[in-house]
């Protein structure tokens, strides 16, 4: 069994395409997506037609639960990508669900499983990036007992083994990277084998100038610099 | 043209041999090492003796420069001791002959801390307050000037990491195959290079193995508080040596 898991893609087209196309030539049984597909300004509706026609097993993230439901202190940009998508793209927005379990005993959630807006692994320490102590991602655990936990939300790429054995993989983010210091796209393959789960973290080169560059167009200085540099602070966006 | 990074390998034959297998699996043109060899209570002599046989281009690491010159005593450094006493001549001399630093044709620049220290860390804040801490894009790219090469390599964190600096030179930290500490996975780690059209691009592979088998190997060899480490990546780096 492989599988490619893709999460945050925060629409940008330019990145999503060279990684599928990365995709392609991986031998790989399925592709999965792990939420926040939308919310960013390159190409949000090019995104979701894509993932339309794609038709991933998939989950929602915190920020398509935005765009969907709205909530008081609106992001921006969801507001943005909220009134650009037409009928037929709310509609499958509002269709993913919050968590899936996929044959193979494979989990997929966006933040941690009970939550889109926790981060499991991966957190910040005033403005330090750093990870959660080992109680911390154990207890967040506790109840799903799956072979495989995939998680995004937090951008950092991680594969961590349980107490029990159980993986816990973060493939990062293809679409906008964040405190990491690439602009390359981010995307995960795991593959089960005779002495259990692989995970391969992989970073794929694309033409991020042109993502940056259709942010830039549309006002977003800042998406421009974080998709250029890989160095930006989520606080900052 | 596709190369395996394998890095702080510890005296962990049995991890080695894990990469290795999976190393055979993705197909590579050729492999190469970035030091800290056998430092470590579990199988100095046969994972010696194997990657001598190998003959990978490899890099001198802080440990391997300990034990090639004599320079920790035991009661300070009992596991370079331990490794020490374990091996033979012919090892040793394997260590002197090891360069700190090297390139693979122009292309893809080796060290095992940073290009000017085997003891300092590149890509990865360690036990500064914190365990795991990402550092500044100044740090990192300080640490590359003067470096005309389109990827650069260190290991010494255990943590692997792929970074870009502004002017589209990769810097890559495979991780550990034999040692994994501070951020909880026992499972092996190593990176593969990739160049397709002049473009480098990199991944991080994690490679389950019997890790169990490890731990009793460093129990049995009198380093009990090796085998948390061993078993579950979480333990601290501090203590270890």
């Amino acid at each position: 069994m492989r599988i490619a898991v893709l999460s945050d893609v925060h629409g940008n087209l330019e990145a999503l395409d060279a990684v599928l196309d990365d995709v392609a030539g991986q031998g790989v049984e399925a592709t999965v997506a792990l939420g926040d597909f939308l919310s960013g300004p390159s190409d949000p509706v090019g995104v979701a037609d894509r993932l339309i026609e794609l038709g991933l097993p998939s989950v929602r993230g915190n920020h398509d639960r935005y765009i969907t439901d709205g909530r008081e202190k609106d992001w921006h940009i969801d507001a943005l990508v909220r009134g650009l998508l037409d009928e037929r793209q709310h509609r499958w927005l509002g269709s993913v669900p919050a968590t899936l379990l996929l044959e193979g005993d494979v989990f997929l959630c966006h933040g941690t499983p009970r939550d889109d807006n926790t981060s499991f692994m991966d957190t910040m320490v005033g403005t330090i990036p750093t990870m959660h102590p080992r109680d911390y991602i154990e207890a967040e655990a506790v109840g799903f007992d799956h072979e495989v936990l995939l998680c995004g939300h937090t951008h950092v790429p991680r594969s961590l083994r349980l107490a029990d054995g159980r993986l816990v993989v973060n493939p990062g983010s293809v679409g906008l990277p964040m405190e990491i210091g690439s602009p390359d796209a981010r995307y995960a393959i795991i593959e089960k084998r005779r002495a259990g789960w692989n995970t391969e973290l992989r970073a794929v080169a694309y033409d991020h100038a042109a993502a940056a560059k259709q942010a830039l167009d549309k006002g977003y200085p800042v998406w421009a610099e974080a998709l250029t540099w890989g160095w930006a602070s989520p606080k900052r966006l | 043209m596709r190369i395996a990074v394998i890095s702080d390998v510890h005296g962990n034959r049995l991890a080695l041999e894990a990469v290795e297998a999976s190393i055979a699996m993705v197909g590579v043109d050729a492999t190469i090492n970035l030091g800290d060899l056998f430092a470590g209570p579990l199988d100095p002599v046969g994972t010696a003796d194997l990657l001598i046989e190998r003959n990978y281009p490899t890099v001198i690491g802080n440990h391997d420069r300990y034990i090639a010159d004599g320079l920790r005593s035991s009661s300070k450094a009992p596991v370079d001791a331990f490794v020490s006493e374990r091996l033979r001549p012919v090892h040793l001399d394997y260590l002197r002959s090891l360069p700190a630093t090297r390139d693979i044709e122009g292309e893809v620049f080796l060290c095992h801390g940073t290009p000017d220290s085997d003891e300092e860390p590149w890509l990865d804040g360690w036990w500064s307050d914190r365990t795991v801490t990402m550092p500044g894009e100044a740090s990192v790219t300080a640490k590359a000037e003067g470096l005309d090469f389109p990827v650069l390599l260190c290991g010494h964190t255990h943590v692997s990491r792929i970074v870009r600096l502004r002017d589209g030179r990769l810097v890559v930290n495979p991780g550990s195959v034999g040692l994994q500490f501070n951020y909880g996975a026992p499972d092996a780690r190593y990176a593969v290079l990739e160049r397709h059209g002049g473009q480098w691009s990199a991944s991080i592979r994690a490679v389950p193995y019997d890790f169990e088998a490890a731990a009793q190997q460093v129990i049995a060899n009198g380093f009990p508080h090796w085998a948390e480490a061993i078993r579950t990546g979480w333990a601290s780096a501090i203590g270890l040596f």
